[in-house]
């Protein structure tokens, strides 16, 4: 029993942190939103650091690690409010097509590993895709199967975020049976991988966004004077703010518990992952509203980070599941399945 | 990240779960703040030890079994699993105990630490005064060095309040303020003395149960040894910090209180489940889950102490947390009882024998003991986040 990270993750964890943090600045985000784009043009870097190929496998050009160390990645590209489909790729759509093993999924995870393709995922939970490229592939879960279609076989509608750094497109798909992976007896099981890791990865997404709120907001309140003081001195501030990082405390653990219970495919791992992303939209809500409200009048402008933030924790919070659907997901478990609860039930 | 028990672990489970089925009273015992409650749990206390199953994580030459932070927490599931009793000495064992561990010397943990953890003796505290309770750098009892027939004492003088157990416990420890010239913080000494000392006078207080749980203690030229300071002369504030961080760490309040009472919120919510509104069902499933986090919260906590980090002020976050989560469960609790909220334990018709409407209570005084929520989101917002004062 080692409720903590290994040091391998721990030091990958450090350096996509030292990446992002570096290059992935307001500034740089700043920029993006007045030219009205979307990327940092930074792929290849990704790649090169090992980000895309995280939970591939050695011999497919993988580091062949473990999502509860992928969590972690996730957290440091939320806070920094990361454009790219990082986690969308290599946290979501990879680990589903790895599950496959066929040739040619084998020589897709090779590509996306090495940064020279990307593949998303198209899930009936989600009605939009985000940063498609014309040049990407669409991994799509239907009921009835499961199939690979490049983008520019789908039938793609633009459609409008909030948040100005996610480029978002409606999909409609209409596969033939070239491009079928799976049948409908199969898909099931892919269906459910795609379910656990992007509600996962999401809600750690979210963590890391909550983090960076509460940063923020810690930053401005010791920079803003009123009355002659900083307002973080005032109780009625640091009380916000304190609620704000207890709510992040407990939240991280159940994410944490989450991802080592999909790693360790634990049958109660669906269970887990409802409770992180419940866990995770709740303190992504409640550091987005406390943020707004240190920053008073500067929160509800342009003129302040926090918006990048505040947006796309709305644009992602009912993503791979929204609170009512977590939240039913553990109702059955808590009262029709007579889920055992109580002391000395959590880790058996 | 490695969320399985070992083998050991699972023995270990194991052992305590068959001696805790072989020894915990059939029957609940009355309320530890009566006097008969107070020594029928004084008896279980010894049971304990007769087990060896006083204060686990000390080391063996104090009483313990010198077991690590995971195993005490499979101890503690396996206790509140059982229903055992609550800890009448957990002001010794949670709060001395460890402090004693940190800061006392070899004598004072040889005489203290072992009767500590067998419940022969119990112990009090002793902070709050009238005019200091969160402001407690405010106190102003006063301990003035003197010497008699060539042995130093302290000569104790003042009022203390709200001290828990105090009313049947052998034992107190407290801060006092060892040099008259000084003020806030400064030259205050951590005393230990007993409670039969001449010239101490104890008050009850009734608390909302209408039991004695706390009390006023007046000092009227009380003498005690010099050798029953812990740490140096004017060291007292430092030290009373670390006790409250070990109040508000991992040993007071361990998880599986709160999912125990989780667990029976579900199985009330259960019994009446056709009456009540989806409200209510969304409640029960939060204290659920929030139970379910702050078990993970302390694991991960667990495993960073056993890897050799250090708990500071996030000690305030786990405090805010669970006496926040403790109180919404049972306010649930007495949201489904409707009009049988009001039943006592003395009433034959009290749902679950009145334990809701307890503990209820009790988890009103959560968010005020151990310092209060307020003073610990002023911690986190200076210590954790930074803040200016």
């Amino acid at each position: 029993m080692k409720f903590s990270h290994t040091q391998d993750q721990l030091d990958l964890r450090d350096a996509a942190r030292d990446y992002l943090r570096g290059s992935c600045t307001s500034e740089a985000l700043r920029t993006l939103v007045e030219n009205n784009e979307t990327s940092l043009g930074n792929w290849q870097e990704l790649a090169e650091l090992g980000l895309l190929g995280y939970l591939a496998a050695e011999e497919q050009g993988g580091l062949a690690m473990s999502v509860d160390g992928f969590v972690l990645l996730a957290e440091e590209a939320g806070y920094v409010a990361l454009p790219e489909p990082l986690l969308e790729v290599a946290g979501i759509a990879l680990p589903v097509l790895s599950a496959l093993k066929t040739d040619a999924t084998n020589t897709l995870v090779e590509n996306i590993c090495a940064g020279g393709q990307r593949l998303m995922v198209s899930h009936p939970l989600n009605p939009n895709l985000n940063q498609l490229d014309v040049a990407d592939s669409v991994l799509l879960l239907q009921d009835d199967g499961a199939y690979l279609m490049s983008a520019t076989e789908c039938d793609l509608r633009p459609a409008d975020s909030i948040d100005p750094l996610r480029n978002i497109q409606s999909i409609k798909a209409h596969p033939v049976e070239k491009h079928q992976l799976v049948g409908k007896d199969k898909v099931a099981t892919l269906d459910e991988l795609a379910r656990q890791h992007g509600a996962l990865i999401t809600a750690a997404e979210l963590l890391g966004l909550s983090a960076g709120m509460i940063n923020m907001a810690t930053e401005y309140a010791k920079e803003r004077k009123q009355f002659g003081n900083p307002i973080g001195s005032y109780q009625a501030v640091k009380h916000h703010l304190s609620n704000a990082f207890v709510a992040l405390e407990f939240a991280r653990p159940v994410i944490y518990r989450a991802a080592s219970a999909v790693s360790q495919n634990e049958a109660t791992a669906a269970l887990s992952v409802s409770h992180a992303k419940i866990a995770a939209i709740d303190v992504a809500t409640l550091a987005a509203e406390t943020a707004i409200q240190i920053h008073g009048g500067m929160g509800y402008t342009f003129e302040v980070d926090l918006h990048l933030w505040m947006k796309r924790v709305w644009a992602i919070s009912g993503l791979w599941g929204d609170r009512n659907y977590h939240a039913q997901r553990v109702d059955q478990a808590l009262f029709a399945d007579s889920l055992a609860t109580g002391p000395a039930t959590t880790f058996s | 990240m490695q969320l399985q028990y070992t083998t050991q672990q699972e023995a270990f489970r194991q052992e305590v779960r068959s001696w805790l089925d072989a020894h915990v009273p059939k029957q609940p015992l009355p309320s530890l703040d009566t006097a008969e409650g107070f020594e029928l749990h004084r008896d279980w206390e010894r049971t304990l030890k007769s087990g060896e199953w006083g204060m686990i994580t000390w080391p063996e030459d104090y009483g313990g079994r010198g077991c690590d932070l995971i195993e005490w927490l499979i101890f503690e599931e396996e206790y509140y699993r059982a229903d055992a009793p609550l800890r009448v000495s957990q002001n010794g064992i949670f709060l001395l105990g460890p402090t004693l561990m940190e800061f006392g010397s070899p004598e004072q943990k040889q005489r203290f630490l072992p009767p500590m953890a067998a419940g022969d003796e119990i112990w009090a505290q002793s902070w709050s005064e009238p005019n200091a309770g969160s402001d407690m750098a405010a106190i102003r009892s006063k301990a003035t060095r003197i010497t008699e027939d060539g042995q130093d004492y302290y000569v104790l003088n003042g009022q203390k309040t709200w001290s828990s157990r105090a009313v049947f416990a052998d034992w107190a420890f407290g801060i006092f303020r060892t040099d008259p010239e000084s003020s806030r913080h400064h030259g205050l000494s951590f005393i230990l003395y007993p409670l039969d000392l001449e010239g101490i006078t104890i008050r009850p207080i009734r608390q909302l149960d209408g039991d004695p749980g706390f009390a006023e203690i007046f000092y009227d030229d009380v003498k005690v040894p010099v050798e029953n300071r812990l740490g140096d002369e004017g060291q007292g504030w430092g030290i009373a910090m670390a006790t409250a961080g070990f109040e508000r760490g991992l040993m007071l309040r361990s998880p599986a209180r709160f999912q125990r009472t989780a667990q029976k919120l579900i199985d009330l919510y259960k019994r009446s489940e056709s009456s009540l509104s989806p409200r209510v069902r969304e409640s029960v499933m939060q204290a659920y889950l929030n139970a379910e986090a702050y078990c993970f919260n302390t694991y991960y906590t667990a495993s960073r102490l056993i890897d050799g980090g250090k708990i500071g002020a996030e000690a305030s976050c786990n405090k805010i947390f669970w006496s926040e989560l403790d109180r919404r469960m049972h306010r649930t609790a007495m949201s489904i009882m409707g009009a049988y909220a009001e039943l006592s334990e003395h009433d034959p018709n009290a749902i679950d024998a009145g334990s809701w409407l307890d503990g209820y209570m009790f988890s009103l005084a959560g968010p005020i003991y151990a310092g209060s929520n307020e003073i610990q989101r002023n911690i986190i917002a200076e210590r954790c986040l930074g803040l200016p004062r």
